[in-house]
């Protein structure tokens, strides 16, 4: 192993959760893509009440839908999530930069919805939901590892 | 093996996603409304201006009531409603179906850049609108009836602009119209307002059309009126349709790309002008003989 690895230390379980959850989000942008490139997000659906949130101008940067842009997100954090939980370390590092940016936009979407659209679609929800449990987690592993660097730096206690 | 094991995974599921995702889009594809449009009416046969409609109060309105190429107009002593609304050129070359609902925030952000197609056309264009209130939309099988009996009395196009251009307000029982009404902090709410409180509305809209307002609320009500938007609603749901607002363009189904422009718009109904968009081949089945339009 080179110096950029370390099995010790990877958190396996916990990352493979966040990649578990990522391919969750990344199935909920496909939808929300897809249903935007067959043109069902400029019109009202008798089954879905998301129409009012996905037609409007935030749903798009300028001719790309947002929704695309979750896609691309979730699974650049599904890859960073797997080499972690295989012991990439610097995959790791890359994880908790990429998902304090999707933390970020997420807050600032629900926002969004809140004030400015006053209507929230459920799509959008379960993909902010995701994206909070995702950072909780790499928010937890961060600070796990954290205390065990501190403890093994830590000088062994003199006895008396 | 353990070193490129989490490559394969990262490249299984991106196969996976690409192949999921092809197939959802094929799948929705295969659900979209029906290609064609059949039923589009002959309007040779309907008859000359009977009436000239009267002035509006608010100017706004008039003025576009005024843009607006005036073929024929139902008699106000009407007592069914049109068999099919249709505004614009009697012999237009091409003719827009529009399947809407009221309610429809889509279907109100279309709502302009119709309006600026049928100015840009004139006479080259008619205009179809066909009911399709949604089961979700609470308050737009009300708005529908209210549009047919407004046209009970010869003013379906007037109410039909008046619920898109404030759809903002009356879902919210605000009674205001017109581009310069006074913002009210309900607006802003995401609370609609009671079924009453829109109607009263609807009330205050058939005073601003001039409307004979006593029948206007009986008629909102009318077995005939509900069966009109019914009939409307049938005949989406026989295409298949499932969102609003849908069109057709001579009978051919316009699909949305990603939003409605103007351009987008003109771009269709100049290839429709050009014949690259011809009359499907179901155009020749039953059509109301006694179609009125305006």
């Amino acid at each position: 192993m080179t110096n950029t690895q370390t099995v010790r230390g990877s958190y396996p379980k916990l990352h493979l959760l966040v990649a578990f959850l990522a391919v969750a989000g990344l199935a909920d942008s496909i939808y929300l893509t897809i249903t935007h490139l067959t043109g069902e997000n400029i019109a009202c659906l008798a089954s879905s009440g998301c129409s009012e949130v996905l037609s409007s101008r935030y749903a798009t940067v300028g001719s790309i839908p947002l929704a695309a842009f979750g896609v691309v997100g979730y699974f650049v954090a599904f890859s960073l999530a797997i080499l972690a939980a295989f012991g990439y370390s610097h995959a790791m590092i890359l994880l908790r930069f990429w998902v304090a940016g999707m933390l970020a936009t997420t807050l600032w979407l629900l926002y969004v919805q809140a004030f400015l659209l006053h209507a929230f679609c459920t799509y959008c929800l379960l993909s902010a939901t995701l994206t909070v449990f995702i950072s909780a987690i790499v928010t937890v592993v961060y600070f796990v590892e954290r205390r065990h660097q501190i403890t093994a730096a830590a000088p062994p206690a003199v006895q008396s | 093996m353990r070193r490129s094991l989490p490559f394969v995974i990262i490249v299984a599921v991106l196969l996976l996603g690409l192949g999921g995702g092809l197939m959802l889009f094929k799948r929705k594809q295969q659900q979209q409304p029906s290609e064609t449009s059949p039923i589009i009416p002959i309007v040779e046969t309907t008859p000359e201006p009977s009436v000239a409609p009267p002035e509006l109060p608010n100017a706004t309105l008039a003025t576009e009531t005024q843009e607006t190429t005036v073929a024929t107009e139902t008699p106000v002593t009407a007592t069914t409603p049109e068999p099919i609304h249709i505004r614009g050129g009697a012999k237009a070359a091409v003719t827009l179906e529009e399947y809407g609902d009221f309610q429809c925030a889509p279907c109100g952000r279309l709502y302009p850049v119709l309006k600026a197609a049928e100015h840009d056309y004139g006479d080259r264009l008619r205009v179809v609108f066909r009911h399709m209130p949604l089961q979700r939309h609470e308050h737009a099988p009300l708005a529908a009836r209210a549009a047919e009996a407004a046209g009970l009395q010869g003013r379906f196009w007037e109410m039909h602009d008046l619920l898109f251009e404030n759809s903002t307000r009356w879902t919210k029982g605000i009674d205001t119209v017109g581009p310069d009404a006074p913002h009210s902090r309900r607006q802003d709410s995401n609370i609609l307002a009671m079924d009453l409180e829109v109607r009263d509305v609807f009330f205050r809209y058939a005073e601003i059309l001039k409307l004979d307002v006593e029948r206007f609320k009986r008629d909102l009500d009318s077995e005939a009126v509900r069966a009109r938007v019914e009939s409307d609603h049938e005949r989406g749901a026989g295409l298949g349709i499932d969102r609003t607002p849908t069109l057709y363009i001579n009978g051919h189904h316009y699909a949305f790309a990603s939003t409605v422009t103007s351009e987008a718009l003109h771009a269709a109904i100049d290839a429709a002008l050009s014949g690259k968009m011809t009359e499907p081949s179901g155009s020749a089945s039953p059509a109301p003989t006694s179609a009125g339009s305006k």
